[in-house]
């Protein structure tokens, strides 16, 4: 063959690669190739005129998982300085208002969806204690420590997400909610101690009564109209006298001891106290006066009593290994506990074992600020050791 | 002398004595008196009444005791009954009916007026904002004590005697004075009294107490500026997390005047003085510094001039 053959030949050739790898670099839909196996490199400006730029995602709400069918839950992990269940009106679900400790921060969980917002962004340095109104459109706080101590009465304007506050002019010992949104609230002067009421919507306070005494603790009931009690405050080494406080009139109630503490209500007194080396606990009928011994050496500060006649009490216990010391050790933090929830029979005879937290969630708990909704259902409380905010459900539809 | 001043207190405190200011006695000749115990009983308390009768006259006669008028079952004959005392605000009357040999009847009677009297301790000492309990007195520290009677809004038309290991206080009888202010005395454990009289004398209660003296202790707590003092002490051994840790001493009990204004407030590192304090002298701001892996950190607060009260505690630190 002639040389020139051989070269047209491979000048075809050469024509016909050309031809294929344009074909493949132009028109090739090979299903074979990913594109994916290929690495973003996150290059800008595409031209591909369909390209969207990805929405992002709005951040979701915290969610507290309130829909389980748990008897005992965490609500939050932030210490909480006061917290309450609210109910603005009918129409509204019920939610849980709390007050974050040191920033004062105000958040509502909504119990339906357990959604968690934010209501205050106001920052109260120092928030140490605060308790709501029953409608929750008012707060009482107490901030600082020491001789820097202040108290305000905040509204929440939900709207703005703000915190409206008024200091008060007097030093407050305690205070509380009422069930018809006031506060009630105590105050010491040179040699007695003064309770009062507070309306925050009109800015007003009236006295209730006045005790002769500056140490002195008191059980707020949940309204003006209901009992109050007031004794001075325990020591295993001295005597206490429980007085009662019903309409400004104070009555002497017919226990006292060393080492008492109490609470109670229009109908019962539960009360502890120092005998001998022991320490019981015991349950009074105000109008029968009948007393029935308690099956549990119980500090009172760590339960709570609901209103009606024939009262729930539910208390957190510990088997503590030196009751003989009680409650004084507890008040100085000197003594660890593994709290369980234990409710009280009415008549204060038996005791029945709710829930063991160490068992059930892992922890131990330290139980203290117990409140009991109105309905009973529930039964709110913090840990002492971090303040975080737990609830128990004493009623769960379906299953009691 | 605890020992001594709680046998003091249960002879006097639950002693029999004559009843004298709350008997109503009706016509009875000397040596015939109904004897209650305790004196001044409290409401719904157990009272027990006996009968001192000890004339010739009297012997053999039959008794019959009678309860606000109705007759005590199953206390035919017997010397001494023993009953419940009323409500607060109420009277009750206890009568023994004597009916001699000879056919002569007597009555003795006796009313129950059963009373709370109350004695509220407040040391002018000093416990940490946390703590729920009350301070106690120690030596050296003033006391306030509040003497409280039945429910009376008003306790000042009363006349009240205090007393203190029966050294009588402000001097004598005082009328209307329920509070008084003293300086607890040396010992463990003093005896405090009071007695409640109407203007005309007539003793409406007494009572005496055992007022405890201790010791001003002091405990360690961490401090965050955010949260305050955590209400848990340190006990023995504070392991450190961050590069520094603010601690607080929290004095039990020491005596208000000596804690506003020590003479010696003072921390130490090793057992040597920290230079390390603020504003605040019962807080400091603790950094570890040199090879070690551990200190010893102490305090120390005194009274050197008037209440000479103090305490002291030290903790290993680890970091």
């Amino acid at each position: 063959m002639k040389r020139s053959v051989f070269i047209i030949i491979g000048a075809v050739l050469v024509l016909v690669l050309i031809a294929v790898w344009l074909y493949v670099l132009f028109f090739s839909t090979s299903p074979g190739v990913d594109e994916e196996q290929f690495g973003n490199l996150d290059f800008e400006d595409t031209t591909d005129i369909d390209y969207q730029e990805p929405e992002a995602e709005p951040e979701p709400e915290p969610v507290v998982d309130v829909q389980a069918n748990q008897r005992l839950q965490q609500l939050t992990t932030r210490p909480v300085a006061g917290f309450r269940q609210v109910r603005a009106s009918t129409s509204t679900p019920r939610e849980v208002l709390y007050m974050e400790k040191g920033t004062g921060h105000i958040y509502s969980i909504d119990l339906t969806t357990g959604a968690e917002e934010r209501i205050s962004a106001t920052t109260i340095a120092g928030a140490q204690r605060a308790v709501f109104s029953d409608d929750g459109q008012y707060v009482m706080i107490q901030s600082g420590f020491s001789s820097q101590k202040e108290f305000v009465v905040g509204e929440i304007n939900r709207g703005q997400s703000t915190l409206s506050n008024t200091e008060l002019a007097e030093t407050i010992t305690s205070f509380s909610g009422t069930k018809d949104n006031r506060f009630l609230y105590s105050i010491q002067t040179g040699a007695s101690t003064i309770g009062k009421v507070f309306n925050p919507a009109e800015f007003t306070s009236e006295t209730l009564f006045t005790v002769p005494f500056r140490e002195a603790s008191i059980e707020w009931g949940s309204d003006v109209t209901d009992s109050h009690y007031v004794y001075p405050k325990t020591t295993r080494q001295l005597e206490s006298f429980l007085y009662q406080i019903k309409n400004g009139v104070v009555s002497r109630m017919p226990v006292d001891g060393y080492g008492m503490s109490a609470l109670g209500n229009d109908t019962y007194v539960f009360y502890s106290k120092k005998e001998g080396v022991e320490y019981r606990s015991y349950y009074l009928d105000i109008n029968s006066r009948i007393e029935t011994n308690v099956p549990l050496s119980q500090i009172p500060e760590k339960c709570v009593m609901s209103e009606e006649e024939y009262p729930v009490t539910v208390c957190a216990n510990t088997e503590y290994e030196l009751p003989e010391l009680l409650p004084d050790s507890w008040y100085k933090g000197e003594i660890s506990t593994a709290d369980n929830l234990w409710e009280i029979s009415p008549d204060g005879g038996a005791a029945k074992f709710l829930i063991s937290p160490e068992l059930t969630s892992g922890r131990k708990l330290d139980i203290t600020q117990l409140q009991i909704t109105s309905d009973k259902s529930k039964v709110y409380f913090t840990n002492q050791s971090d303040q975080t905010l737990w609830f128990y459900q004493r009623i769960i539809a379906g299953v009691n | 002398m605890r020992i001594f001043f709680i046998l003091l207190f249960v002879l006097f405190g639950t002693a029999t004595h004559t009843a004298n200011a709350q008997i109503a006695n009706q016509g009875i000749a000397p040596g015939q008196l109904l004897e209650v115990a305790p004196k001044f009983p409290r409401p719904g308390e157990s009272v027990t009444v006996t009968l001192r009768d000890y004339r010739s006259a009297a012997f053999g006669s039959n008794v019959t005791w009678l309860y606000d008028g109705q007759v005590i079952e199953r206390t035919e004959n017997s010397r001494s009954v023993t009953v419940t005392a009323g409500t607060l605000n109420t009277e009750t009357k206890i009568e023994a009916v004597l009916n001699t040999p000879s056919g002569k009847r007597e009555v003795l009677s006796t009313t129950l007026i059963p009373v709370y009297l109350d004695i509220v301790i407040e040391a002018q000492t000093r416990v940490p904002e946390f703590y729920l309990g009350r301070a106690l007195p120690g030596v050296g520290s003033i006391v306030n004590a509040t003497a409280l009677i039945n429910d009376r809004g008003s306790q000042t038309d009363l006349v009240y005697t205090w007393k203190i290991n029966r050294q009588v206080i402000e001097g004598g009888p005082i009328r209307g004075r329920n509070q008084v202010s003293f300086v607890v005395p040396r010992g463990d454990s003093s005896i405090l009294s009071v007695e409640v009289a109407e203007p005309n004398g007539t003793v409406l209660s007494q009572k005496l107490i055992p007022l405890p003296s201790v010791l001003p202790f002091v405990n360690f707590h961490e401090v965050s500026s955010l949260f305050g003092v955590r209400p848990k002490p340190i006990t023995d051994e504070l392991i450190m997390v961050g590069n520094t840790a603010t601690i607080q001493a929290e004095p039990y009990h020491l005596d208000i005047r000596v804690y506003n204004n020590p003479d010696i407030a003072q921390w130490e590192i090793n057992n040597s003085l920290s230079q390390n304090q603020g504003d605040n002298p019962y807080q400091i701001t603790f950094k570890p510094t040199g090879q070690a892996d551990s200190a010893t950190l102490g305090f120390h607060v005194r009274d050197t001039t008037q209440v000479l009260q103090g305490a002291r505690h030290n903790i290993q630190v680890r970091f």
